[in-house]
């Protein structure tokens, strides 16, 4: 009897799994109190379930209760907001998606499910309700142009959240360390060089350029040339499995093909130059072998460096300018005389260049509104509310005026010493580049880049732009090749390979194996009938 | 013995039908206690393998399973296809069987030392803390391996420079990592797993022991002679159960020690952190569902003859 019972236990762990994937709750979400207000002009009392990912602020409530207090006589709405870890987020939405669970309106992106998800049909497509003289807000903070560049086969599923387009990579190094060194200001690659040389000289206990262990170097080194008949690193098509060199004729009607990394000579030697020469796109790698000497040895362990820059334990890191301002907190309280400074390593937006950086106009972040969602039109009606004004905006963005943020100008504001108690993740409700405020609390050179990336002349469009890989076709492929390449990808990041051209040729020769060739040339018919579609 | 049997069943299956109605109105109250349990595994256990069918299946959740495309093996095809199989089936099963002989030797060992500890006061205090480690979090204990093996900062390395001795570079050397991994898992793992063990040893008769003792029996005879062969059925029971999850790399567990460090893979990637590494941004549920089918088949195949070998050594021990 107690063996059957064990067998019977080891039989249930067995179906667990399968269990798992079949999700089969239906509950609803939506539920709305039959209790009738009074006020006529109000709506019906509803509750609208949003699900979005990383830490609750700890004055969400309090916002909360201002938002419901202020609307009680118009929207009438309450919300109900599920915060979870960002890793679960993803899981957590595809599951309840799958079980069919109401939720009105969630975070989602092209990093997490977004393009799967739109192409299954889970999402409402929203184009009615922009443009429209009944949504006035949403008419407003959306134009029409920001609007198409983040259609999705000609329709809007997903709302994009951004405040600027682009967000340019720096080195933050400590501007303390550099004057005791007698060094001017890191202006090129060459001082950056020399600033690490002399910390590794003279603090030995340094790490002087910790680097992520997935990122390396990112886009250190790499070509800045305009891409104008080119979709290659930074800017390559995603959802690939590996990075493709997509190339295309002078007039951009036309794709001649796509290179990859290791593939022979002569693949190269099809496509006019510069293109024709494997080296226009990789010989950064040889100077990330270099630049290596200065890395942490475990890099690629390493999940979080900046932790190990603002507690003082290395000199330098490779992040991005909006995270100056949050940066430069956590080093000042925890390394006591300590500097923030940062070196813009792309030249062009180094020299604030007009047509910099190239663009797709798309957002990183999306809204979504699930199709299990039975309030369509009154999240639509909150979201309406949100961008409707700058007040409504800035309660959701930044918390309750005076308690935890300050006006400072038109455009800017002022921390308060209450602002960590409501640090929202405006990346996933409310950025956006009209209505977002800037922390008045960055430096004038850090406000200089970040105000030149709001510009629109900053930006160049990138061919192909709206074009996105279907995966459908070559996935069997693309599960194939992915985990190969990306076993090199890292320590070509980080430099840690010396002969990187015959490691990418032999891995180049493997992937062709697993069907690299399937993947390209599906990507170049796609890309093709994308053109000849849309000209 | 083999017709003996035969003979039996025979007899007790003319039987059958009266017997059954016997059996009902004797028992009744018993298999009534027993319904809720039976139910609850039915509907929680037996009815979701239907959802096997998405393995074999262009799953769409949206469609269902009944309005999915039907495609066959085809999303077998990118595991049986890729060139790491081999080898991260060899590391599952490699790594599975350190974790399961290594843990049971030292779970055994644990559940000996603490039956044979006499200070009650002691031996509550050291099983709390053997079995402590059990309840952390393997993304804790990922946190304390760094920095315990980090080169720059780990108290290892900073140890061995006390002595003039190179620092070892454990996070790109992968050739130490079975090893860690397994002292890790042990542990984590053995004191909360030596329960069992000494759940059963707490059972056996003192009166053996009485009696060896008057024979003049040492406590290591005690143990070598009467504790351990007593343990064996608890052993295989254990050993059995185990051999299930075989195919099953402990995805927590080397997720958050390895992460994404590919200098490591050639000794700790497993089915599930390469298969988890290979859909990740398709997020296809069918292959993801063929895979652990497949996991699960053998896992089933292996409970099943490992069944069989115990059953003709031991049959007192074997599952059914």
């Amino acid at each position: 009897m107690k063996s059957k019972l064990k067998f019977t236990a080891s039989l249930v762990v067995f179906a667990l799994l399968v269990g798992s994937l079949v999700g089969c709750s239906g509950s609803n979400g939506a539920a709305s109190s039959p209790k009738a207000e009074g006020s006529s002009t109000a709506l019906d009392p509803t509750t609208l379930k949003v699900m979005l990912f990383g830490d609750k602020p700890v004055d969400m409530d309090k916002v909360l209760n201002e938002f419901e207090s202020r609307t009680k006589d118009t929207l009438n709405t309450q919300l109900n907001i599920e915060f979870n870890p960002a890793s679960d987020h993803n899981q957590k939405t595809k599951l309840k998606l799958a079980a069919g669970e109401a939720i009105d309106l969630m975070f989602d992106a092209p990093w997490m499910n977004l393009n799967q998800n739109i192409s299954q049909g889970f999402y409402h497509e929203l184009d009615k309700y922009f443009n429209n003289d009944d949504y006035p807000g949403l008419k407003k903070a959306f134009s029409e142009e920001f609007l198409n560049a983040n259609k999705i086969n000609g329709h809007l599923y997903a709302i994009p959240i951004t405040n600027m387009y682009y967000d340019s990579e720096v080195v933050y190094i400590r501007k303390d360390l550099r004057e005791k060194y007698g060094m001017e200001p890191v202006q090129s690659y060459d001082d950056l060089k020399t600033y690490l040389d002399n910390v590794k000289k003279n603090e030995p206990s340094m790490i002087p350029f910790a680097l992520m262990g997935d990122r390396g170097f990112f886009k250190m080194f790499g070509t800045e040339d305009k891409q104008t008949q080119l979709r290659a690193e930074p800017y390559s098509i995603a959802g690939t499995g590996v990075n493709f060199n997509l190339i295309l004729s002078d007039d951009g009607k036309q794709v001649l093909g796509a290179t990859t990394l290791g593939d022979p000579a002569e693949e190269y030697a099809k496509y006019p130059a510069p293109f024709n020469d494997a080296e226009y796109f990789y010989d950064s790698n040889d100077i990330k072998v270099e630049w290596n000497q200065y890395v942490q040895k475990d890099v690629l362990n390493e999940k979080d460096p900046a932790a190990l820059f603002v507690s003082g334990k290395s000199a330098a890191n490779e992040s991005t300018i909006n995270a100056f301002a949050s940066m430069r907190d956590r080093l000042k309280s925890a390394v006591p005389g300590a500097e923030l400074e940062f070196f813009v390593y792309n030249s062009k937006i180094r020299g604030l260049e007009k047509e910099a950086i190239g663009t797709e106009y798309k957002a990183w972040n999306y809204l979504v509104v699930p199709a299990t969602s039975k309030n369509v039109d009154r999240t639509m009606k909150f979201l309406d509310w949100l961008f409707g004004s700058q007040e409504n905006h800035d309660l959701f963005e930044l918390g309750i005026e005076g308690t935890h943020w300050e006006k400072s100008g038109d455009r800017n504001y002022k921390t308060t010493a209450n602002t960590q108690n409501y640090a929202f993740p405006g990346y996933e409700l409310t950025w956006n580049p009209t209505l977002s405020r800037i922390n008045a609390e960055n430096s004038d050179e850090a406000l200089k880049i970040i105000n030149y990336q709001t510009e629109d002349s900053t930006y160049y469009k990138l061919p192909l732009t709206g074009f996105v890989f279907n995966t459908e076709p070559v996935k069997t492929e693309i599960a194939k090749i992915q985990p190969k390449a990306a076993e090199l990808d890292p320590i070509l990041k980080n430099g840690l390979e010396k002969n990187w051209r015959q490691s990418a040729e032999k891995l180049n020769k493997e992937l062709r194996n697993l069907g690299l060739e399937n993947v390209r040339a599906e990507l170049v018919k796609q890309a093709q009938e994308f053109l000849d579609h849309n000209q | 013995m083999e017709s003996g049997t035969a003979v039996q069943t025979r007899i007790k299956r003319r039987k059958e039908s009266s017997g059954f109605v016997d059996e009902m109105r004797k028992n009744y109250l018993l298999y009534l206690m027993a319904l809720p349990g039976i139910a609850v595994i039915f509907i929680f256990a037996y009815l979701p393998m239907g959802g096997l069918v998405i393995a074999f299946q262009d799953f769409n959740p949206i469609k269902g399973i009944t309005g999915s495309e039907f495609v066959g093996f085809s999303n077998f095809r990118f595991f049986v296809e890729s060139n790491d199989t081999l080898k991260v089936i060899a590391n599952t099963l490699f790594l599975n069987l350190l974790f399961i002989f290594c843990g049971m030797m030292v779970s055994v060992l644990i559940a000996v030392m603490f039956s044979e500890i006499a200070g009650k006061w002691f031996k509550r205090v050291t099983q709390t803390l053997v079995t402590l480690p059990n309840f952390l979090s393997w993304t804790v204990i990922s946190m304390f391996s760094v920095s315990l093996l980090s080169y720059d900062t780990g108290m290892i390395n900073k140890f061995l420079g006390l002595f003039g001795m190179e620092p070892i570079s454990f996070y790109s050397e992968p050739g130490y990592w079975p090893l860690i991994l397994v002292l890790l898992k042990i542990w984590q793992g053995a004191g909360f797993g030596s329960i069992v063990y000494l759940a059963t040893i707490t059972g056996i008769n003192p009166d053996i022991y009485e009696s060896a003792s008057i024979d003049g029996a040492s406590r290591w005879h005690k143990i070598r002679f009467i504790t351990l062969p007593l343990l064996k059925p608890t052993i295989i029971l254990m050993l059995l159960l185990a051999m299930g999850g075989i195919f099953y790399g402990d995805f927590g567990m080397i997720y958050a020690l390895v992460g994404r460090n590919v200098s490591l893979y050639p000794t700790t990637d497993v089915i599930d952190t390469y298969v988890y590494r290979a859909l990740m941004d398709l997020g296809d549920m069918s292959m993801a569902a063929a895979v652990g089918f497949f996991q699960s088949v053998v896992g089933f195949i292996l409970v099943f003859s490992v069944n069989m070998i115990a059953r003709k050594f031991s049959p007192e021990s074997a599952l059914f």
